[in-house]
Formats: C-alpha cells, sequence, structure tokens
C-alpha cells in the first residue's frame, strides 16, 4: 500500500493518506456531492448577480420538478439527453471521447425530415418506423464519419466529431433558411408542420411524448450489451486495457468503428424523436445543446445504464429549471453553468476517491 | 485592394487570434498536459476583456484581465491534471462547457453592444507606402505585433534556452526529468497556466478586434481549430504561425467568395475551416503512420514517481 | 525485485573489517531494508575503497539492487548507516546522493530519448541566469567541453544526435558521462553488461578502467563471473538478502566465486532436479510447434529475427535463453500471432500456419503468458471472472447466442481460483488489487484451463517471490508430464536450466546453439549467450545437441 502523511502545524494530528480500491458505494455519494457542490458554487455566481441563491434554486426546482407540467415537460428535456448519454456512455466506455452527439442529433433530426418532404406518398403506419430508421442511420453515419479518422489516420476523435458538430449545424441552417423553409411560414425558419401520423403520440399531461419508451428501451439494450453480451464484455475489455483486448483477439478498429455507428445512431434517434415529437418540424436550433449536456449526464451517471435515467432526469430539470428562473432576471446559461461545474467537482471527486484519508493523532495517546 | 492582397489581411487578422490559442496550447502540451478547454478559455476571456473594456475604458487593463481569467482556468487544470492526475480530456471538456455557461451568462447585458475605443494600431510611415506589404503591416494593431514577437521568443525559450530544454525533458520524459532532479508539477503547473493566459488573450483579440460586439459562443470553435493547430505546428511556434494564417485564410476565403459570387450558399462557405480541419489533421496522420508525430511523448499521461519507501 | 522471505535471512557471513573510515568512499555498515512483510536485504556491509573498481556480485534477486539503491537514496533503509569519505551521511532522494556525488548508470537508462546528447548531459545543470540563455555560442562552449571529458575517459558519444538514433551502447555511455559531467566521484553502474553485445562491454570494461586511472571509485553490480575477474579490484558477493564476503580479485577465482554466489544449494539444485521428473533422455515426442528460418521485423523496421529455426515437442520444455533484446520478444510475438512474420515457415502440429493471428493461434491450441502480464495479460480495473473469460469467452460453454452465460461462468471461475489457490478476497474483485504472484497464477488459470496444446511462457517468474516462482515451475512441469509441449523464455539461467528439457540460445535473432538438458552448465550457454561461441566454430560439441543454424527458407 503506498501511503503518505503530512504533519498538519501544530505537530499533534497528522493528515494520512493511502491508494485503495474505490467502492461503488463512494461513486455515489460522489456524484450526489457533485451535483450539491456545483449548486453551491453557482450559487455564488448568481448572488454576484444580485440575486438570493437560494430564492433562485427554488424556483428553479419548483419550474422543474413541481408541477404536473413542469416535471412533463423536464421529462420531454430528459429523453433526447438519455438517448444522446446512451450514445457517449458507449463510447466512453472504450475511451473514445465522443462529443460529437450533438451534430449526430442534428443530423438525425433532418434525415427523420427528409423523410417527410421528400417521400410524402407512403403508407401512413409507416412513417414512425421508417423517420426513426432514417434518423439514427444518418446519426450513426455521422458517428463513423468521426470515427474513420481516428481509426485509420489517428486523428483525435475530439476534433474530429467536434468540426462535424459546426458542419451540422450550418447543414440545419442551410436547409431551414434554404430550400426546406416553410413557404406558408412567415419567413420563420422551419421545415412545414408534420402530418399527424408522422409525429409520435403524447400522453399524460404535456408534450410529453412516445420517445419516453425508446429512450427506456435504450437503457434496457445498453444493460442488456454491457453486462449480459458477449460484445459488452469485449467493450468493458477494451476499455479497461486495449493491449490485453488485443491479444484477447479482438479488433480495436473494429470495435471504435461499431461503438461509432451505435453511439452516433443513438443520437439520431433523440434528433427524429425531438422533432416528430416535440417541434413536429424541422427548425432553427432543433437542440439548446443536448449534446453536449449528454456528455455531463454520462459522466454523472459513471457510465451505469440505470444512472443515466436518474442523470438525464435531474439535467433535464436543470434545463428547465434554467428556463424558469429567466423570468426572474437570470439568463438561461445558468444551467450550463451548474452543469460545467458539476463535471469539475465529479472529476476531483473521482480521484480523491481512490484515497483513503485519515486524520491521526502524531503520537499514540498517553505516550508523552 | 486586389482579391488577393483583401485575402491575405483578413488572413492575417483572422489567423492572429488563432495563433494566441495554438502558441497557448503549444505550451501546455509541450510539458505533456494536453489543454482541451482552449474554447471555454476564449469565450471566458473574450467576455471579461469586454466587461473590463466596458466598465474601465483601458484596453491594456481588458488585456491583462482576459489573461489572469485564463490563468484561473489554467490553475483549475492543472490543480485537476497535475495534483490530482485527473483525465486531461475531460477536464478540458469541464472546462469549455463552464466556460460557455458562464461567459454566456456574464455576457448578457453586453450582447449586441458595440466595443467602446479599440486597440491602438501601429502606423508605420514607410512601411504603409510599400504596395502589398504596406496593406499588411503599414497600419497593424499593437496586438498583432506583439503575437509576432510572441512566436519569436517561444521559438527561442524552447530551443535556446536552459528553461525550455527542462520543459521538452518534463514533456518527453518526466521520471527522467525527475531524476535530473527538475520539479516536474512545477513546471506543468507553470507553462499549463502560461498558456491558459494565451488562450485567455486569443480571446480578448476576438473580441476587441477582430470581431468587435460580444456574441454568445463567438468563438464558433476556433477553440478546437486551435488543438488541431498544434497538431499541425508539430508543436513548433513558427509553424504555429504559418498554419494559424493559413486556416484565417481559409475562414477568410469563404466571406471573400460571397462578395464574389452567390454560387455556393454562404452556409457551405462556412464549413470550410471544419472541413479543412479534419482533412488536414487526416493528411497528417497519414503521413505520421510510419514515423513520431513530434508528439511530446507523456502527453496526456499524468506522472507518478515510482518509489517504494 | 530483490525480496525473500524473512525466515531464510540469515546465516554465517563474513563481513570486511572498516579499519579507518578514510581509506573508503563508500562504507556501508548494517543495512537492513523490508518491503512489507518481506525481507530484501539484512544487516549488509559493504566497503569500497578509494580509487578501486569494486564488483557486486550475486543472483537475480540476492539484494544487490536494493543495496544500491539504498545508497542512491531511491529507498530509505530501515537500518544501518552509510558513510561517504568518512563522514556520515543522510541519503534521502538521488538528488541528495548527488549532492554526495555519488552518480548513478540504471539498468533501464534515464534519458530523454528525442533529445541530442549534448542535452541529456547538461539537462539538471541549474546555470543560473548566465547559463539560460543557449545559443550557438554555448553550445559550441559545451560541446568543446564534453568533448574534452569524452576523449580524457575514452568515450566516443556522438552528441549532436537526438538519443533514439544512439544504440544501447552509446546510451550508456551517454550516462556515464552524465556522471563524469557533473563530476561523481563515485559511480555505480547496475547490471551494465547486460544490455550491451561482448564487444560493447568488453570496451565498457576498458572505460572502467580509464575512470580508475582518475581516481573515480566504480562499483558495478553483475552476476557474470568472467568481467568480474578481468576489470574489477575487489568482490563482495551477496546470497540471498546478506553479505558472503568480500575478496580480492586475485586472491579468488571463478569456481570460489560460483560457490559462494550459489551457496550449496547449488550442489542439491545440480543432484536433485534431474531425477525430480525430468527424462534422462531426449524426449521423442511428435514434434508440436516448428519454426524454420522465421524472419520478423522490431519495433523500428531492423531485421531483428533472422532466419530462427526452433522445434518444441510433446511433452517437454523448451527454453530459449539470452541476453535481452536478441529477438525473443519478437519470437514470441510471433508465434502468439501478435507480430507478423516476413519470412521463414512455422507448423503447428505438422500443419503450415500461412497468417499467424492471436485468434487463431488461440483457437489452435497456443496459450499465451506475456512478458508484462499487467500491460498485454490482464485488465487490472476488470474483476476476477473477466479476466479468466479473455480466451475462452468465446467458447460454447461461456457464452451463447451471444450471451455470456453468467453463472456458469462464475462457478467456473470459483473452480479455478480454487483449483489453482488464488488468493483473492472473491471473484469479483479487481485482479489490480491482488499480488503479482496471485495475478500471475490467474493468467495461468485461465491460459491452462484450455488444455493448451502448446504453452508459451516469456519471463514467467519475473517480480515474483520464491514461493510463487516456485508454483509457476510446478505448473509448467505438470504441463509437460500431461503431454502439452512448452516453450520457455526466461533471462533467468538457473529457471531455464532446472525446467528445460532442452536449451535454445537466441543470439542476434537467431538460434546460436541448442543444449540438451544434461549438458547444459551456465558457463557453455553463457558464451553462446555473448556470442563468444558460435556452432560453426564448435565441432566438439555438434554431434549430439547443437543443430546447425539453417538459413533455409525465408529468403
Amino acid at each position: 500500500m503506498n501511503s503518505k502523511a503530512v504533519v498538519i502545524p501544530g505537530g499533534k494530528y497528522r493528515l494520512e493518506w493511502s491508494s485503495r480500491a474505490a467502492s461503488a458505494s463512494s461513486g455515489l455519494i460522489v456524484s450526489v456531492a457533485s451535483v450539491v457542490l456545483a449548486l453551491l458554487f453557482s450559487g455564488v455566481f448568481i448572488a454576484l448577480n444580485g440575486l438570493n441563491p437560494v430564492f433562485v434554486f427554488e424556483t428553479m426546482a419548483r419550474g422543474a420538478f413541481g408541477t404536473a407540467g413542469g416535471l412533463s415537460e423536464t421529462l420531454v428535456k430528459a429523453i433526447p439527453l438519455l438517448l444522446c448519454g446512451l450514445g457517449v456512455s458507449f463510447a466512453y466506455r472504450i475511451s473514445i471521447w465522443n462529443i460529437g452527439a450533438e451534430g449526430q442529433f442534428v443530423v438525425g433530426a433532418i434525415a427523420a425530415t427528409a423523410v417527410t418532404i421528400y417521400f410524402p406518398g407512403m403508407p401512413h403506419w409507416s412513417y414512425l418506423p421508417v423517420m426513426f430508421s432514417a434518423g439514427a442511420l444518418a446519426g450513426g453515419v455521422w458517428g463513423l464519419l468521426a470515427a474513420v479518422p481516428r481509426t485509420h489516420f489517428q486523428v483525435n476523435e475530439l476534433i474530429s466529431s467536434l468540426m462535424l458538430n459546426y458542419i451540422a449545424l450550418l447543414l440545419l441552417d442551410y436547409l431551414v433558411f434554404g430550400p426546406w423553409k416553410d413557404p406558408a411560414g412567415f419567413n420563420f425558419p422551419g421545415t412545414p408542420m408534420f402530418e399527424t401520423w408522422m409525429q409520435l403520440a403524447t400522453f399524460g399531461t404535456g408534450r410529453l411524448h412516445l420517445g419516453l419508451f425508446i429512450g427506456l428501451g435504450g437503457v434496457l439494450v445498453y444493460w442488456l450489451i454491457m453486462y449480459r453480451m458477449k460484445w459488452g464484455y469485449e467493450l468493458r475489455l477494451l476499455g479497461a486495457n486495449p493491449e490485453a483486448a488485443r491479444h484477447a483477439g479482438i479488433s480495436v478498429t473494429k470495435q471504435i468503428l461499431l461503438v461509432m455507428l451505435i453511439s452516433g445512431g443513438l443520437a439520431g434517434a433523440a434528433g427524429m424523436a425531438e422533432v416528430s415529437g416535440v417541434s413536429h418540424r424541422l427548425m432553427y436550433s432543433i437542440s439548446p445543446g443536448y449534446g453536449y449536456t449528454a456528455i455531463i449526464v454520462a459522466w454523472l451517471a459513471k457510465l451505469n445504464p440505470w444512472g443515466l435515467i436518474v442523470s438525464s432526469v435531474l439535467c433535464g430539470g436543470v434545463i428547465v429549471g434554467g428556463y424558469s428562473v429567466q423570468m426572474i432576471g437570470l439568463p438561461a446559461s445558468m444551467s450550463l453553468i451548474v452543469q460545467g461545474s458539476i463535471l469539475f467537482f465529479l472529476i476531483g471527486g473521482e480521484q480523491l476517491r481512490s484515497y483513503r484519508v485519515r486524520l491521526r493523532l502524531t503520537s499514540k495517546p498517553g505516550g508523552e | 485592394m486586389d482579391f488577393i492582397t483583401a485575402l491575405l489581411v483578413a488572413a492575417l487578422s483572422a489567423g492572429t487570434p488563432l495563433l494566441f490559442a495554438t502558441l497557448g496550447g503549444i505550451l501546455s502540451e509541450r510539458c505533456g498536459v494536453i489543454f482541451l478547454g482552449t474554447e471555454g478559455a476564449m469565450l471566458m476571456g473574450a467576455v471579461v476583456s469586454i466587461m473590463t473594456l466596458s466598465r474601465t475604458g483601458s484596453w491594456p487593463l481588458a488585456v491583462v484581465m482576459a489573461m489572469l481569467v485564463g490563468a484561473a482556468f489554467g490553475v483549475l487544470h492543472g490543480v485537476l491534471c497535475v495534483s490530482l492526475k485527473a483525465n486531461q480530456t475531460v477536464s478540458g471538456m469541464a472546462i469549455t462547457l463552464f466556460g460557455t455557461g458562464l461567459s454566456a451568462f456574464l455576457g448578457k447585458p453586453y450582447a449586441g453592444l458595440p466595443v467602446p475605443a479599440g486597440i491602438p494600431k501601429l502606423n508605420i510611415p514607410v512601411l504603409q507606402d510599400v504596395p502589398v506589404i504596406g496593406d499588411l503591416f503599414g497600419s497593424q494593431n499593437v496586438l498583432v505585433w506583439a503575437s509576432f514577437m510572441l512566436v519569436i521568443a517561444m521559438q527561442a525559450y524552447i530551443y535556446r534556452t536552459g528553461w525550455g530544454l527542462k520543459l521538452r525533458a518534463v514533456g518527453d520524459s518526466p521520471s527522467t526529468a525527475d531524476a535530473m532532479g527538475i520539479q516536474v508539477a512545477a513546471v506543468r503547473y507553470g507553462h499549463v497556466v502560461a498558456g491558459a493566459m494565451l488562450i485567455g488573450l486569443s480571446g480578448a483579440y476576438l473580441v476587441l478586434v477582430f470581431s468587435p460586439n460580444w456574441m454568445e459562443g463567438m468563438t464558433a470553435g476556433r477553440g478546437w481549430i486551435a488543438v488541431a493547430l498544434v497538431i499541425f505546428a508539430r508543436w513548433n511556434p513558427v509553424r504555429a504561425l504559418l498554419g494559424a494564417y493559413l486556416f484565417g485564410a481559409f475562414e477568410a476565403l469563404g466571406y471573400r467568395i460571397q462578395t464574389v459570387t452567390d454560387a455556393v450558399p454562404p452556409y457551405f462557405l462556412k464549413m470550410l475551416p471544419y472541413l479543412i480541419t479534419i482533412l488536414v489533421l487526416m493528411i497528417i496522420g497519414w503521413n505520421n503512420r510510419r514515423k513520431p508525430s513530434g508528439q511530446p511523448q507523456s502527453l496526456g499521461a499524468p506522472y507518478y514517481r515510482e518509489q517504494r519507501t | 525485485m530483490s525480496i525473500q522471505q524473512a525466515s531464510s535471512a540469515g546465516g554465517s557471513v563474513t563481513t570486511p573489517v572498516i579499519d579507518s573510515a578514510a581509506e573508503y568512499s563508500v562504507a556501508m555498515t548494517g543495512i537492513r531494508k523490508t518491503f512489507g512483510s518481506t525481507v530484501a536485504i539484512d544487516g549488509v556491509d559493504l566497503a569500497v575503497r578509494r580509487g578501486e573498481i569494486h564488483a557486486l556480485l550475486g543472483e537475480n534477486g540476492a539484494g544487490k539492487s536494493t543495496l544500491m539503491s539504498v545508497l542512491f537514496g531511491i529507498y530509505k533503509p530501515d537500518a544501518g548507516t552509510v558513510m561517504i569519505n568518512g563522514q556520515e551521511a543522510r541519503i534521502r532522494s538521488p538528488k541528495d546522493a548527488a549532492g554526495c556525488g555519488i552518480g548513478m548508470v540504471h539498468q533501464h537508462f534515464r534519458l530523454v530519448s528525442s533529445m541530442t546528447a549534448l542535452d541529456n548531459i547538461v539537462l539538471g545543470e541549474s546555470g543560473g541566469a548566465a547559463g539560460l540563455w543557449r545559443g550557438a555560442a554555448w553550445r559550441r562552449r559545451k560541446s568543446a567541453e564534453i568533448t574534452r571529458l569524452c576523449e580524457q575517459y575514452r568515450l566516443s558519444v556522438p552528441l549532436d544526435r537526438p538519443v533514439w538514433q544512439l544504440s544501447v551502447g552509446e546510451q550508456q555511455r551517454i550516462e556515464i558521462m552524465k556522471t563524469l559531467y557533473r563530476r561523481c566521484s563515485v559511480i555505480v553502474l547496475d547490471e551494465p553488461t547486460a544490455v550491451l553485445t561482448p564487444q560493447e562491454a568488453d570496451d565498457l570494461l576498458l572505460t572502467l578502467q580509464e575512470l580508475k586511472k582518475d581516481g573515480k571509485t566504480v562499483i558495478l553490480t553483475t552476476h557474470k563471473l568472467r568481467e568480474v575477474m578481468a576489470a574489477c579490484d575487489r568482490i563482495s558477493v551477496m546470497r540471498k538478502g546478506t553479505m558472503v564476503r568480500t575478496v580480492r580479485a586475485a586472491d579468488t577465482n571463478e569456481q570460489q566465486l560460483a560457490e559462494w554466489i550459489m551457496g550449496r544449494e547449488r550442489e542439491k539444485a545440480e543432484q536433485t532436479e534431474p531425477a525430480a521428473g525430468r527424462r534422462p533422455q531426449a524426449p521423442t515426442g511428435e514434434p508440436l510447434l516448428e519454426l524454420r528460418g522465421v524472419q520478423a521485423l522490431g519495433d523500428h523496421g531492423e531485421l531483428a529475427l533472422q532466419s530462427f529455426d526452433l522445434t518444441v515437442r510433446r511433452g517437454e520444455i523448451v527454453g530459449v535463453a539470452g541476453v535481452a533484446g536478441n529477438g525473443q520478444k519478437e519470437l514470441a510475438e510471433v508465434i502468439a500471432g501478435s507480430r507478423p512474420r516476413v519470412g521463414g515457415e512455422i507448423r503447428l502440429n505438422g500443419e503450415p500456419i500461412q497468417q499467424a493471428t492471436i485468434k487463431g493461434m488461440t483457437r489452435r491450441g497456443v496459450a499465451h503468458v506475456p512478458e508484462n502480464r499487467m500491460k498485454t495479460g490482464m485488465a487490472g480495473a476488470l474483476d476476477v471472472v473477466d479476466n479468466l473469460l479473455m480466451k475462452s469467452y468465446r467458447s460454447r460453454e461461456r457464452s451463447a447466442f451471444g450471451l455470456l452465460r453468467k453463472k456458469a461462468n462464475a462457478a467456473w471461475a470459483q473452480s479455478l481460483v480454487e483449483r489453482f489457490a488464488v488468493r483473492t478476497p472473491d471473484i469479483a474483485t479487481p485482479v489490480r488489487m491482488l499480488s503479482g504472484g496471485n495475478q500471475q497464477k490467474l493468467l495461468f488459470a485461465r491460459e491452462l484451463q484450455q488444455r493448451p496444446l502448446l504453452m508459451m511462457a516469456v519471463h514467467p517468474t519475473q517480480g515474483l517471490d520464491v514461493g510463487a516462482a516456485e508454483s509457476v515451475h510446478r505448473l509448467l512441469l505438470q504441463l509437460r508430464s500431461e503431454g502439452s509441449g512448452v516453450l520457455l523464455i526466461s533471462e533467468d539461467l538457473d529457471e531455464l536450466i532446472k525446467l528445460a528439457d532442452r536449451i535454445v540460445v537466441a543470439f542476434n535473432g537467431g538460434a546460436n546453439g541448442e543444449f540438451h538438458a544434461a549438458e547444459a552448465s551456465r558457463a557453455s550457454i553463457g558464451m553462446r549467450m555473448t556470442g563468444l561461441m558460435e556452432p560453426a566454430r564448435t565441432g566438439g560439441l555438434a554431434e549430439g545437441p547443437i543443430r546447425p543454424r539453417t538459413s533455409e527458407g525465408g529468403r
């Protein structure tokens, strides 16, 4: 055991720390503590803005979870976060840093919309499955576009996936400001509204739609793959030690491509669910940064399937809460600050977790 | 001004923020720490400088504040990645997310407002009258000149000083450096913080000179392009200068083509820098497939001293 | 690592009497160092006279490196004192050691490979404000200064090329230059000849004489008798963590030194081992693995394996001996299927292998215990079950319809853990929490449960304590008795002599001679390892054990 100690000035106590195995329960503690600390930290900025942090957080919480309407809206935001979060979790499992969920989400939305625009005459029942497939496939291809430079040209996938985000967003702008713009839309940058059979049905109060079940199904599939399937075993091995995985006969290149296809596909499915379930059309700034928030969702959940459900609802709540504090004069970007600081505390806490810290008397009691 | 000259002038202007950010990235990566928070730190530098400028009216103070806020992110990255040995990639992503959010939050009241008084330009009498060179350098602002000096200073520092030697040793083989009595953690902290300061400065240039009003997310991926440019530059300041202007030219080319023809939708022209970034990195990767890329060998890896006592 | 059980320390030892402390540049007394519950060295005294070349001799694990690490401030001793030039010194870090004028040339060099030799030599120098600017003039001055030093000690070092382009010998000379540049008066070389070619080793010994002439004190740890007798003034012999004795080179001979190094166990080992299951005649099992003229490229694109011939039969252990870097690593990787072969022929069980892949070789029954177990053999963060599954998860018993058989696998893992006596809290424990010996047992468990035709073990006991090494040996012997072939690649000659039926010596990427167990001796193998003797020149031995190197095929 590697242990170190420093004597605290005054000489009576010393602080000892030694490395240890990180336990599962301490992981949960770190996640919860990170959220709490991030809120406290963000409170400083709120206070600097001349507002009472407690009041602001109360408003956020009430807006997000306090009413049936708010809760439903939180779940609406949680759907894309959950799907994108699942997507990036797949990639992060094998240390592929896909930060391109935003772009993959957007092309998924574009592809699903393309089905409605270019194939108006299909049987009504076939639209949702075809749109879903198109969205997932487009997202997957976008993921592959980021992965091939990595596997065959040694390009850092962070850069390639991020550059593709900008390209996807510009493509979206081109379409909704240009050829796909609704002629009857009073110049609004968006396509015509989808027909009812192209929309995911809503249920309960508000805008909550069937995409929720796509998300929950995704969690089940993720769990099944990761903990029950042979393929998930290969991914876990690859994530833990790529060299050992290679010696077990696993092709690293093939796995990266496959994982990025799935990862992008999930984000693409989220894009389809958003246009088909919420906005009912493709429009300008379809995503308030779901793809980036998904990174936090994944880390907060420690890539755990059930944790992803909790963290996506939580982050959805932060977004909805962010909207509700706009009314009392805080910008919605408040939610980004909370998210970013959660990540800081998470990674800091994650490292501290692998140490056992103890405060001890320098000499044995009564030994003087 | 003809097309080419105008393009060159625009390239210089668009390339300078990239240059500062790339130089910052080089300083950090040379000691073995990847800094991927460039986008966030640039945005913070930009917003802090515009806040300072509109409150005090002093541009030097605005620049200093931008560098200080960059330094704060550098310290944060250092604590997480050097002291706590956290994953450098994730820490960088956190800085980018946080910086994007905080800059939008702080910048809300300043969005769209014109920038009061810009950074002074240096008018050089004789040079101004030389055809192309006059257009480029005759009346350039002080930060551009500062960037030239910085390239020369960094080139000399890295390759011609004892400190630079230690920096390279820490980046390539921290265990050797440690055995030779070099304080690995101190060198890493110092250079990560200095690099982050330059990134903050690049944000200040962006908002004070390049596009003088604050917009949410105004860096538009420049931070990430700078990360790519560090690789393109093979961690060498002079090559960073070439790379930054090359990318500046691509960015400018998009706007220039729009003034000439409207055959290509502007959205596609705006995609150029991003597409080219990926393509250039692919070409570099292909060329490097059988030889070392020039990357500091300990890049991304925290240093654990091997010791049993 | 030199670790042994506490109980076996002690015994009768003769210690040098330190008459006048000032005469000695290094005097260590009563040094004790423990790692956890194991005692690495105990009550060790070492006195080195000023201006002599002093050899510290002993087997792997005798405690030489530990003692030197204490001297250099890497380990803090539990007991004992260190005197430098008659003054008691408190050496807590390599920096303190450098302050006392002690320089060390480690077995694994501490060089920045992308920088030039010159930069490496001046690296630690602070130089103050005046030394900050390092332009052309400064370079010329330093270059001249270092060249002068090089000439003085007859060391040839190319100063302006990056280190990664230089040979191992040149890199070692840079390490020596570093100590000279820092004006160290005591220079410690840890196993300096282990990585050198014979010619380079001879040059090194000449260099040491130059150092001595200049009044430097040289301490050299080694287990090679030849160079000790050739170059050293006095010799200290260590065994099992204690100092056996210190003698003048002139007063002893190789025979006597060998006895001190090995102790009485040597005779015991030679007498009892063949009886313990080794067959008296050459094994007659059918050939399992045949390599003919196999060629492969090394990491830097050089031809690291130049026509290697090797045969492993059923029911025999074939050892591959050799100094590190003579192609053993590439040989293992080619057979495992992780390194492409560029020429020659491999047959497994009589079948020619066209293109070896890791997956294919595993399926054909080749088990592999790799050199660096935590790097390529296991995933430290995953638990015991997952690590055991690595080679067999594709099989019907372990998975069906793409799903792992969770319950069956847990029961299976539990039974393997019990059968191989792996000490672990439970099967859900991450393997990085296990000790090195238990990790290795787990690795063997995984590889053996597939009932391999051929087991290839590379340095299987490296870093293990005596007990763990013993159980690894038993596993290998058991495999042989069950009719599998074993290829044992090791740098530990004793291990090879103890276990192998035949020993093939790797030298310069080829097989340089072959010995049957009965004829194998350290001396004869050692000569092959260093290339002092090549097969063509040794007609007397060639009839039985030695097959001439063939170069047919693969061209």
